[in-house]
């Protein structure tokens, strides 16, 4: 055949290649039958800024019968209008793709599954699930109730505290669990000095608790301590997790001072679910534990993934092969709406991060600050006209808008109104309280205050941050609201290593000294944990003495607020106590101590077939029992 | 075979690792600002922080002594395989470092297999073929290769083969269905070792889409030095001598073009060993790899986990001196003519 007789047949051959592909293609796509639509809500807040323009207008004013006639010029103005947006999107619904167990992205990966040495998150998202504690929050209220502890008895003094627990409970492995693991769980905590003993403020040493018999154990706390927070280290999994004592003992036992190397990769719970397998570094599968007192939890099994890239996350999300992307990030949220399968739910504030910058204001950094710039000594140490003239000159609403794409809550102040200690309290989520008021930017304001701080107009100005995809964007919102107050901003975004090296060097000569006094930047912004915990520990960054070397805020207000706190220990002392934090909080929100940006909102991005799941960082666990309780 | 050039470039390497630990221990101790107690004590991440936790590791990785003597206690340790425990887990850094180094090891052998079957090959038809529709169609595959960033083409491959074609897993190491003895780490082998050959297969299964992101870019660096390279000999007269003496062309190109064409290629192909390396960090990250560099992007430098990071600083300097000397020794036997007297 000739040349052209053979290209002729191939351009046959190719065009019905493609028809047949063509016709198959339909002929598939059509049996999949009409998908079942499901309409899909989700609100943002989203701000919208109108300019009017500088005119001219002339005014008629009557005064005392005679009419004058003026010319006023109206300077520009910008009206800012916020709304909360519904958005709503319509989703095919998708298919269950293992009905029996719940694929879920770990937020970072675990290390370790000693409830008495770690303190990172990743850990608790697992160690939540296999390890039961002896109180616990009673379903998604903040009330505390009793898991492992029955009933409790409190001395008028609060520093005897005696729990009953309940009978016929069982570690994973079958052996029961009594008042000796609660006591061994608790020495170990003060024995072996890793991080987890941070959390206990002191109130745990070596012999505190007590198993008096199989089924009570007493803790006799130590003089001069902070009692009220012993419900909750009680409550939370990091430190209070109960390990199997017996089985602990089998490996390794307590070593005072180490670390025990059996707990890193293997669980000794008693919670929902136990470790079944655990390759590090790519999953975890948690097996449901049947013999849990609550009753079996609805699904199988749980598995996390340790996936660090949201594309593929998401890719994996809608091809059904993860089913919840816990904090999910809002500038993908467009990704995913209205895809198949997927529900996006905004479910408000969260309590994982809480966005604040702060200045510097340790005595090293401030005296060479202002000797470095020809300034009086004192300039910078304890300015509370710089500090609100910065705090007045935020763009909050940029914040919202800009760096969280609406899905963000401006945040007003570290502490929620009545924190731990109030009775009654919980009866509304303390997250919904209003604050006092909400800063919201006033440049002309802003500079009456920085006129009064005495810092010169052009002073140069470093913030710095750890680069996370919103503080990246933050510190750009935050070098315009700076620069336009006077200052000469310059922004550092470094990792980790290089971000801690300047909070805790002092003065750029080089090691801190003993951390207690240093800081080598201006400002910092960063993100923290919001929630009641936190609270308790925010104390020693207020104080005077504290050990926090770059804040160390001098405040004699404040100090006499600790010290009064620190003698209301018994349990009537509960509403001034209460007083006492809302005073701290008026005060140090107010002035601007630290300024408060925004608290994310959490996004949970989840396939539609997971029904009433919880996750609450601030309960330290994760509730992995209640995943699924719909299906 | 030069023996007393080999010694030589052996007492070299020793000191030159002797300098490797010298450097990251200077890094560690005296670059890096801060005080890795109070951080390790949970003070990044947490207000509450116990005296005694910080007093214990103080204690612990002795940072209230002299430098020198910390020097000291480090090299001991070296040398007897002790490189410190991890902050993160209080195990020592060797458990996790011969647990992730293994399967690093197989996707960096698997990412030169590709490259050089693929890259070699393709610079040999594309110099015999100059100027031809595959000389230009491999030099634009060779282009791209080297143009594109590591982890744009990871998240490409992923999002392709994963995503739209369902035919490769989107990360992870082997099916969850299979359960290894573990005999040498790489599971692979350990898939044979078991004699579970659907376990083999899985475990391929999971190392293509990574070695294929990795061996790429030193795919396309392969393939255009050996195309150069063999142009070069191509050009040279013993070439046109042994196509004179009537020899076949298969027997010309790779009996004497191709064995001196390689000696800048195995050279080029040690250097470039580092420059995977970095690639590795990259594309384990995106393909939940377990292996060192995804150990180290999301355990040890977010936890700044001093002990990890100067082990496996030391474990990769050590890695880039041993491909080093082995390219060396490699050189000799490729052309023996070379006097490296």
């Amino acid at each position: 055949m000739s040349e052209n007789g053979d290209r002729r047949n191939y351009l046959k051959y190719a065009v019905s290649a493609v028809v047949a592909a063509g016709v198959v293609g339909a002929l598939v796509y059509s049996s999949r039958g009409t998908p079942e639509v499901v309409q899909q809500t989700i609100e943002k807040t989203v701000i919208k800024t109108e300019t009017v323009a500088p005119k001219t207008v002339v005014e008629t004013q009557t005064v005392e019968g005679e009419t004058i006639v003026q010319t006023v010029t109206k300077d520009a103005q910008t009206i800012t209008k916020t709304n909360v947006e519904t958005i709503v999107a319509e989703e095919e619904k998708g298919e269950v793709t293992q009905p029996d167990r719940v694929n879920i992205s770990f937020r970072f990966p675990p290390a370790s599954t000693d409830p008495q040495t770690s303190t990172n998150v990743a850990d608790i998202e697992l160690m939540g699930n296999v390890y039961d504690t002896m109180l616990g929050y009673v379903g998604d209220s903040m009330d505390r109730g009793g898991n492992i502890a029955e009933s409790w008895d409190v001395s008028s003094d609060m520093q005897t505290w005696t729990f009953k627990l309940r009978k016929g409970l069982t570690f994973h492995d079958g052996s029961a669990l009594t008042a000796a693991d609660v006591a061994y769980s608790f020495s170990r905590l003060a024995r072996m000095k890793q991080r987890a003993l941070g959390l206990t403020l002191g109130l745990i040493e070596a012999d505190t608790a007590v198993a008096v018999d199989s089924h009570t154990v007493r803790f006799d706390l130590p003089a001069g301590k902070f009692y009220p927070f012993l419900p909750l280290l009680l409550t939370s999994t990091m430190g209070g997790g109960i390990v199997n004592s017996k089985l602990v003992e089998a490996n390794g036992g307590i070593v005072d001072g180490e670390a025990n190397s059996y707990l890193v990769d293997n669980a000794a719970g008693s919670g929902p679910y136990s470790i079944s397998n655990w390759e590090k570094g790519i999953h975890a599968t948690l097996a449901r534990f049947d013999d849990f007192y609550k009753g079996p939890a609805s699904t199988k099994e749980l598995k996390f993934h340790e996936l660090t890239e949201a594309a593929t996350k998401i890719a994996m999300l809608k091809k059904g092969d993860l089913d919840i992307y816990v904090e999910f990030p809002p500038s993908r949220v467009a990704d995913v709406l209205g895809g198949k399968g997927i529900v996006t739910n905004n479910e408000g504030p969260a309590n994982g991060a809480l966005y604040v910058t702060a200045m510097n204001n340790s005595t090293t950094w401030a005296e060479k600050k202002a000797d470095d710039l020809g300034l009086p000594s004192g300039t910078f140490k304890d300015n509370s006209d710089l500090r609100l003239a910065l705090a007045w000159a935020v763009d909050y609403d940029k914040v919202i808008d800009i760096v969280f794409g609406g899905f963000a809550t401006q945040a007003a102040g570290h502490t929620p109104y009545g924190i731990e200690g109030i009775p009654g309290q919980p009866e509304t989520d303390p997250r919904n309280v209003p604050p006092p008021f909400l800063f919201k930017k006033d440049l002309a304001k802003a500079k009456e205050y920085f006129a009064k701080s005495g810092v010169p107009e052009g002073t140069p100005w470093e913030l710095m941050t750890f680069p996370t995809d919103a503080s990246k964007k933050l510190i750009v919102v935050l070098k315009e609201s700076f620069d336009a107050l006077g200052l000469d901003v310059t922004t550092a975004v470094m990792d980790i290593p290089a971000y801690v090296g300047k909070l805790f060097s002092a003065g750029g000569t080089g090691k801190t000294s003993e951390g207690k006094d240093g800081g080598h930047f201006d400002m910092s912004l960063g993100a923290h944990g919001f929630g009641i915990p936190s609270a308790i520990t925010m104390m020693p960054i207020y104080q005077t003495d504290s050990p926090r070397g770059y804040y160390k805020f001098s405040d004699a207000r404040l100090d006499g607020i600790f010290a009064e706190i620190d003698t209301l220990t018994k349990a009537d002392d509960a509403a001034r106590r209460g007083e006492l934090w809302n005073q701290f909080r008026d005060i140090t929100y107010t002035e601007a101590f630290r300024i408060y940006l925004a608290q994310p909102n959490a996004i949970w991005v989840h396939r539609d077939w997971i029904n009433d799941y919880r996750f609450s960082f601030n309960r330290t666990h994760v509730p992995g029992h209640m995943i699924s309780k719909g299906y | 075979m030069n023996y007393s050039y080999i010694l030589r470039r052996f007492a070299l390497a020793f000191f030159v690792i002797l300098g490797i630990i010298t450097i990251t221990f200077v890094l560690s101790r005296v670059v890096i600002p801060g005080d890795p107690a109070y951080i390790w004590a949970g003070g990044l991440t947490s207000d509450a922080i116990s005296q005694e936790t910080i007093d214990n590791i103080t204690k612990k990785y002795h940072f209230d002594e002299p430098l020198w003597k910390q020097y000291f206690y480090y090299i001991w340790g070296v040398f007897n395989l002790d490189l410190g425990d991890s902050p993160a887990d209080g195990r020592p850094v060797t458990v996790s470092i011969f647990r992730f180094l293994p399967n690093t090891i197989a996707l960096i052998i698997t990412s030169l297999i590709i490259s050089i079957s693929v890259g070699i090959p393709l610079g040999i038809i594309s110099a015999y073929k100059r100027d031809e529709a595959v000389d230009h169609i491999s030099r634009l595959v060779a282009l791209v290769g080297v143009s594109i960033p590591a982890f744009l083409l990871a998240l490409v491959l992923q999002w392709t083969f994963y995503y739209e074609l369902s035919l490769l897993p989107p990360g992870g190491i082997l099916g969850e269905q299979y359960s290894l003895t573990r005999f040498t780490g790489i599971v692979p082998i350990d898939a044979l070792l078991n004699l579970n050959i659907m376990a083999f297969f899985s475990s391929i299964k999971y190392l293509l889409l990574p070695s294929i992101c990795l061996g790429t870019i030193l795919m396309a660096s392969t393939m255009r030095l050996t195309r150069n390279s063999m142009l070069d000999v191509l050009s040279k007269e013993y070439m046109r001598t042994a196509r004179m003496k009537g020899l076949r062309e298969r027997v010309i190109l790779l009996k004497h073009g191709l064995k001196n064409a390689l000696i800048p290629v195995i050279t080029f192909i040690g250097i470039q060993f580092a420059a995977l390396f970095q690639g590795v960090f990259v594309v384990e990250v995106i393909f939940q790899y377990p292996g060192i560099g995804r150990y180290t992007v999301i355990s040890a430098i977010k936890f700044f986990d001093i002990p990890a990071i100067m082990a496996i600083t030391l474990m990769v300097g050590i890695m880039f001196v041993t491909v080093n000397l082995i390219i060396d020794i490699l050189y000799t036997y490729l052309n023996p003519e070379i006097n490296i007297g």
